[in-house]
């Protein structure tokens, strides 16, 4: 029930109207019976009172508390142990005996870089586990550039980046990327946090201003993005969330944004300091505005556009920049209603952190720009700012231990978890600034700890576990499983298959079909990256809003819409199912038989031996040697078997593709109806930027294509399908005119070879859709033949394809490659064939991705004539080649593949001790 | 104003957490305002708040254990079918005679309204097919939907709902989320956090697209948002495999994959020996064998073979334009039978949806005519096999349509946020009636208007759950699917 009598009280928004908990404000002016009873008879929201800042935790000056005195010290490593070892002797605890080395070190790899250790690196370290080899591995894990990967992940989760926009097309996010990239720097060169948070708020602003300090403001950048808000005002507001809770739950661990509405509910933040703070953003270019483009037949498309252009940012980067160095002041809203402006907020900061409020300065004289971010920066920055280092002293625990000491790493206001120990953190956040904001520094402290390096198990489990189940009082080391992307990487690193590059564009790893069936039409597709890029660690899958690859989402990958601090850890069936089947996890499985194989040879004790090191850089005990040899038994007299039945069918296919003619020929059919000829190693004329004029038609008809207009021509690129020349089409506006009339009759052939990428025309001729002639694609790798003929799904339709499409008199007929894909039982309705033809677009859709070759008959070619050119095509391109049968799988391979698959399922392959 | 909104959020004293709300009731003691509060407090939850926020290790072991409703359940399941890209209610269930008057005549200048999409403005046009009454309540539908109308007696018809987009994929967001930006969870994610799901071996949430394609915006439909991924919607195939990764190469067959996770276990439980108290090592070993049972079971669902020929017929499988969603419909059905809490089937996908911008007549006739028949038969079929009462249906898109064409003499029409129809059925709700108006042109929600979140909000009250109690706790706040807002439609329900 909404209350209207409040309705005439402005300041009063509709949470307290109905709140009966905010009815504590009221009471303190005597509304005590009225309120009680409004709040009674409104919907029961609950709420907390909201503590002065002279009262929350979080914002009191840090104190480096006298390290106590403790019982246990042969278990003192360094300062932070004394801390954990008080807490667990006043509770009649004991920290867990140290983790075995074994686990140890396998512990600090996943923890620093991510990847398991060697086999041959456990046992090193097993041998002589001293305190000076910790340190080593320590140090050079830190100096890895695996150590930036690791650790920009965990960052990336806070400020919510994904390399797309999201919402209805969500469209690619160009160089976003390089942010990520420059997250990974920052780490490997140590760059200090406090830097590291100039950078990404104000990188643009600072004195010594960079095309990296302009990448890192790609942080206000790489979040959701819609490019067709319902209406730009409220989505302007909207955007401004975004933007201050990235912001103050990154770097301060608070929740401003629920003081857009309303005065904070639970922490001391006014409405009005909710929009005082989005003023450092508003001067940025956050009202999405109109971006009018005109589509080559002259209708208008409308795309919504924000944020600065490379221009505006001095580099062609993903950054942020202000409009200028004033604009108009951004305005609170009533109810944070759009219709209800009140007074102007004036850019400052919180006032949160007592004796700390500041209010922003006008820009120096020379400013390009509002300065406000800056001070927003500096202020955040600021030594006498506790949030700052607590919040991310807090973080970097969070990941070493599985949980914070303030369990709501994000959140360090009163509905937050106050701190385990409270002194600790303190410490530790002193420590952190007075060692001058050094990341490595700080790891380096946790890893040397007792704390640390506690073992997983406890002798006194049930006695501690009754106690503390949480683990809050640190007595044992936390067991954790694999994130989504250390269990891909893990098995990729298994078979030794993992490429280890670090940095560059993300890649597209291949999905099954029924895992793109989810795309609409309207969005951008997956496109397949090509096999040498798709064993990357997972940090560079390309992250898709809409898409999230399932392998991924279903390992708890979190959600990139707001800022993650720390990914649920959810064991359900699906989980199991994923790396029971999924294809990739049996691909890893297989190349791991191989790589087993290749070092052990034949001898199946000493492939189990192998197997075991590289999937879990141990030995196997004798009982999972046995158990390990009675599974290839097993498995291989049952693969044994199933060969038998499987050569002869191969052999019988064999003998019918060894009749074949080995090699394509030269030429295509010759034919007085050939209507038109065009091949991209043949006859493409460029002009001087390298861009395509005409384009040669050799079928003797004279129906050269052509673009007169520069901006409208394609490109050329020499690794085209079957790494030949190709014409490249970019989907925005590239094509070429056909001189003449191309058909002339109502039964004709047209081949094509090309690579779909988005989809669009590859030849068409103007008219009415239902009259014309056309081949192309839809998006999402759907091909399209006339609009007689509905959209055809293709498999593996990302790979260049021959595609054909033949009207007869009496039907319609489609290929992929030499494979019919459609068949149409009629004639296709009567075309036009007098209006002009196009290369590379059609009806406003232009072609997006290659054509190298497009061969038109003015006839229904027989089956004959076809595979002639089909064969062409396959000794050209190697693409429609007539298919070899695939040999069966050796049962020897497969029955280690199984074995291999069953240690990437186990437990101790997907927990860390 | 900062000055003073700062000191009435900061009272003098701070209460530690805790302590704070059974001081605040003590306080209120005496007077009839404190007990209505403590009572209201109590009864509202308020000492268990967190008794349904998940994150605990026993919640995070296995998130869809079922639960307890909030109050006894009208509905177990929800069928939602949902009509992808925006059907016209002014030509289906919302008759507007007046615009027979107005036909041919501009809108009024006093309605201010976005002209999605920078479209051409036309005239005011009446519904395309003619309307007639349906059952004992004689309800008005119309002739895209005769099937339908045979059971009108079981619809109420939610006239007057709005939203707060006009743009497909915010507004598909919107009715899915409550809310127009992605990151939300779903109100199917919100069902089966409240409840859990019934049947371990099948996804208590399961999400059936359009054979054509999917949807714009994409997984955040059916994401469960800031909640654990176990929430969101599992989409399901109703063809061959239904989900994804049910099946290994084909070169493992099921003993071959038996022995395999019989060495797993064995290798697991070594494992787990050396680890006393390794809880989480223990259930994910469990999850195997339910996952060895899901591979079974879940094709199962979809198997039709096991469907009487006459139940296929009646659902217009195997003929066109009826076969697919009538597919879909009996795997709805089968899979409510089976313990599934929240299905969700969409009509329209990829480029062919019931965005009807150039035709309604063609559009919604060929897209009317591959649901209609499907959607009576599942009506018929749950009534029959008594489970229409535990069911609760629902029909509708994301917004409506406009009541003037695109354009003049131009036969489609354009989106419109500001009215559209929804229908329910079954689960609690009563029947043959309607809620709420819109304006004279079905320009507008006029009467008892029904928000997206009023609309939710009595979907989880059928369901048992309280939209104001159903909280999550993310970034500091009691989440809700109905944010603030949201309002039960007592008069719809029986």
């Amino acid at each position: 029930m909404r209350l209207s009598v409040f309705r005439a009280l402005p300041p009063v928004d509709l949470t307290i109207k109905i709140n009966p908990m905010k009815a504590w404000s009221f009471l303190r002016v005597g509304l005590v019976v009225v309120c009680g009873i409004l709040a009674a008879a409104a919907s029961p929201v609950k709420a907390e009172d909201v503590p002065s800042p002279s009262e929350l935790w979080s914002v009191q000056p840090i104190v480096r508390a006298e390290l106590p005195e403790v019982r246990a010290e042969q278990r003192v490593a360094n300062p932070i142990d004394t801390f954990v070892l008080s807490r667990l002797e006043t509770a009649g605890m004991e920290m867990a005996p140290p983790a075995d080395p074994r686990a140890l070190i396998r512990r600090v790899y996943f923890d620093l870089v991510g990847l398991p250790p060697s086999y041959e690196e456990v046992e090193a370290f097993a041998a002589d586990p001293s305190q000076s080899a910790y340190e080593a591995i320590i140090d050079t894990l830190l100096g890895s550039p695996h150590y930036g990967e690791r650790w920009a992940r965990h960052w990336l989760d806070v400020v919510r980046f994904a390399d797309s926009n999201g919402y209805e097309r969500d469209s690619n996010k160009p160089h976003a990327w390089r942010y990520r990239d420059y997250v990974i720097q920052s780490l490997n060169d140590d760059k200090p946090y406090d830097r590291f948070v100039l950078e990404q708020l104000a990188g643009d602003e600072l004195p010594d201003r960079s095309e990296e300090t302009v990448i890192a403001t790609g942080m206000l950048r790489v979040g959701t993005w819609d490019d067709e808000p319902a209406e730009i005002d409220k989505y302007t507001y909207e955007r401004l969330e975004d933007a201050v809770h990235t912001t103050s739950s990154a770097f301060l661990g608070l929740t401003v944004k629920c003081a857009r509405c309303h005065d904070h509910r639970y922490d001391p933040i006014s409405q009005l300091e909710y929009y005082e703070f989005a003023s450092a953003f508003y001067a940025g270019f956050i009202v999405p505005f109109e971006n009018w483009k005109t589509d080559r037949k002259g209708a208008i498309t409308l795309a919504q556009v924000a944020g600065p252009n490379a221009e505006q940012l001095g580099f062609d980067v993903l950054g942020w920049t202000d409009r200028g160095r004033e604009v108009e002041p951004l305005r609170v809203l009533h109810n944070g209603e759009i219709d209800k402006p009140l007074g102007e907020a004036h850019p400052a900061s919180l006032s949160i952190v007592p004796g700390m409020r500041r209010e922003f300065d006008p820009p120096p004289a020379d400013a390009k720009t509002t300065h406000r971010r800056l001070q927003l920066a500096k202020w955040i920055v600021d030594p006498e700012n506790p949030l700052t280092p607590r919040v991310f002293v807090n973080r970097l625990w969070h990941h070493h231990f599985g949980q914070g000491l303030v369990q709501t790493p994000n959140n360090f206001g009163a509905k937050g978890t106050p701190p385990s120990h409270p002194k600790l953190l303190d410490w530790l956040a002193g420590d952190f600034v007075d060692g001058g904001w050094k990341i490595k520094r700080l790891h380096r402290l946790i890893l040397l700890s007792s704390t640390y390096r506690q073992g997983s198990t406890h002798p006194e489990w049930d006695h501690h576990h009754k106690r503390d189940s949480g683990n809050t009082l640190l007595w044992h080391f936390q067991r954790r499983r694999l994130e989504a992307e250390l269990l891909r990487d893990s098995m990729l690193s298994a078979g030794g298959k993992l490429d280890a590059r670090v940095g560059g564009p993300s890649f597209f790893p291949p999905l099954s079909k029924e895992a793109l069936e989810v795309f609409s039409q309207r969005g951008e597709p997956w496109r397949y990256s090509p096999p040498e890029e798709r064993n990357r660690r997972s940090l560079y899958i390309f992250s898709k809003r809409s898409l999230i690859v399932p392998l991924m989402a279903a390992f708890d990958f979190c959600d990139t819409t707001t800022s993650c601090a720390k990914r649920d850890v959810t064991t359900v069936p699906p989980q199991a199912l994923a790396l029971l089947n999924n294809d990739f996890v049996h691909r890893q499985s297989e190349t791991l038989a191989q790589r087993v194989a290749e070092t052990a040879g034949a001898d199946r004790r000493g492939q189990v031996r192998e197997l075991w090191k590289y999937a879990l850089s141990r030995l196997p005990s004798d009982s999972e040697t046995e158990a390990a040899l009675a599974h290839l038994d097993d498995q291989l007299n049952y693969y044994r078997e199933r060969h038998l039945t499987e050569m002869e069918e191969f052999q019988k296919a064999a003998a019918v593709a060894d009749s074949r003619p080995k090699a394509g020929p030269e030429v295509i059919p010759e034919s007085g109806e050939l209507a038109l000829w065009l091949r991209a190693d043949d006859g493409v004329t460029l002009d001087s930027n390298g861009r395509v004029v005409s384009w040669k038609d050799h079928s003797g008809q004279n129906h050269h294509a052509s673009q007169d207009a520069e901006e409208k021509r394609p490109y050329v690129a020499d690794d085209g399908p079957g790494g030949q020349p190709t014409l490249r089409f970019d989907g925005e506006s590239r094509f070429l005119d056909l001189a003449g009339q191309v058909l002339s009759s109502q039964t004709f052939s047209i081949f094509a070879v090309a690579t779909i990428n988005k989809g669009g025309r590859i030849f068409s001729n103007s008219g009415e859709g239902s009259q014309t002639v056309f081949l192309g694609a839809s998006l999402h790798l759907r091909l399209r033949f006339t609009d007689g003929i509905s959209e055809i799904t293709l498999s593996d339709g990302w790979k260049p394809l021959v595609a054909s499409a033949i009207s007869a008199g009496d039907r319609a007929l489609v290929f992929q490659n030499r494979t019919l894909v459609r068949e149409r039982g009629a004639a296709l309705s009567t075309r036009l064939l007098d209006t002009p033809y196009t290369i590379g677009e059609g009806g406003g859709q232009f072609w997006s991705g290659d054509i190298s070759e497009v061969i038109i008959y003015n006839e229904e070619l027989a089956p004959a004539q076809r595979t002639k050119v089909w064969d062409y095509f396959g000794g050209k391109y190697g693409l429609a080649s007539a298919p070899y049968p695939t040999h069966p799988k050796d049962p020897a391979h497969l029955a280690l593949a199984s074995l291999c698959h069953v240690l990437l399922n186990t437990n101790e392959f997907v927990y860390v001790d | 104003m900062s000055t003073e909104s700062r000191k009435k959020n900061r009272p003098a004293v701070h209460y530690p957490c805790g302590r704070s709300r059974r001081e605040f009731v003590w306080e209120m003691g005496a007077g009839f305002a404190g007990l209505a509060l403590t009572s209201l407090l109590d009864g509202d939850g308020f000492f268990e708040r967190h008794a349904h926020a998940a994150g605990s290790a026993s919640s995070a072991q296995n998130p869809l254990e079922s639960k307890p409703a909030h109050f006894p359940m009208r509905a177990k399941s929800c069928i939602f079918l949902f009509l992808n890209g925006a059907p016209s209610h002014i030509d289906t269930f919302d008759y507007k005679p007046e615009l027979e008057k107005y036909a041919g005549k501009t809108l009024p200048e006093d309605k201010n309204f976005i002209n999605s999409g920078n479209r051409r403005m036309g005239y005011l046009t009446p519904a395309w097919r003619p309307f007639r009454p349906g059952g004992q309540s004689g309800m008005l539908i119309s002739d895209y939907f005769p099937e339908v109308r045979k059971h009108a007696d079981k619809l109420a018809v939610i006239k007057s709902c709005h939203t707060d987009s006009h743009a497909h994929g915010s507004a598909l967001v919107a009715m899915n989320t409550g809310s127009p930006f992605i990151g939300r969870p779903s109100l199917g994610s919100w069902c089966v956090y409240g409840l859990g799901a019934e049947n371990q071996s099948l996804p208590g949430y399961v999400v059936m697209l359009d054979r054509r394609g999917g949807l714009v915006s994409g997984q955040p439909n059916y994401s469960s948002g800031f909640m654990p991924a176990s929430y969101q919607g599992t989409l399901f195939r109703p063809v061959g495999d239904p989900i994804l990764d049910l099946r290994g190469p084909e070169h493992l067959d099921r003993q071959a994959q038996r022995r395999q996770l019989d060495l797993l276990a064995k290798i697991n439980h070594e494992h787990l020996a050396s680890r006393p108290g390794g809880r989480e090592l223990a259930s994910r070993i469990h999850t195997y064998e339910l996952a060895y049972r899901m591979q079974s079971e879940t094709p199962d669902a979809v198997d039709l073979s096991q469907e009487a020929q006459h139940t296929l017929d009646m659902y217009g499988v195997g003929k066109k334009p009826t076969n697919d969603f009538g597919r879909n419909c009996v795997v709805a059905r089968r899979l409510v039978e089976r313990g599934v809490r929240f299905v969700q089937l969409y009509s329209g996908g990829a480029n062919d949806t019931w965005d009807a911008h150039e035709n309604i007549e063609r559009n919604h006739g060929n897209h009317a005519a591959e649901i209609d028949q499907p959607i009576a038969a599942l009506l018929t079929d749950l009534q029959q096999r008594g489970l229409l009462d535990s069911t609760l249906v629902i029909w509708g898109g994301e917004f409506g349509r406009m009541p003037f064409s695109e354009g003049e003499n131009a036969p489609g029409r354009n989106h419109n946020p500001y009215g559209f129809c929804m229908w329910m059925a079954g689960g609690g709700v009563k029947g043959g009636v309607s809620y709420g108006e819109t304006d004279e042109f079905g320009f507008e929600a006029v009467v008892d208007k029904v928000h997206i979140h009023d609309f939710h909000a009595t979907i989880l009250h059928l369901l048992g759950l309280d939209h104001k109690r159903l909280t999550y706790l993310h970034q500091g706040r009691e989440d809700r699917l109905t944010d603030v807002f949201g309002r039960v439609i007592e008069d719809i329900i029986a």
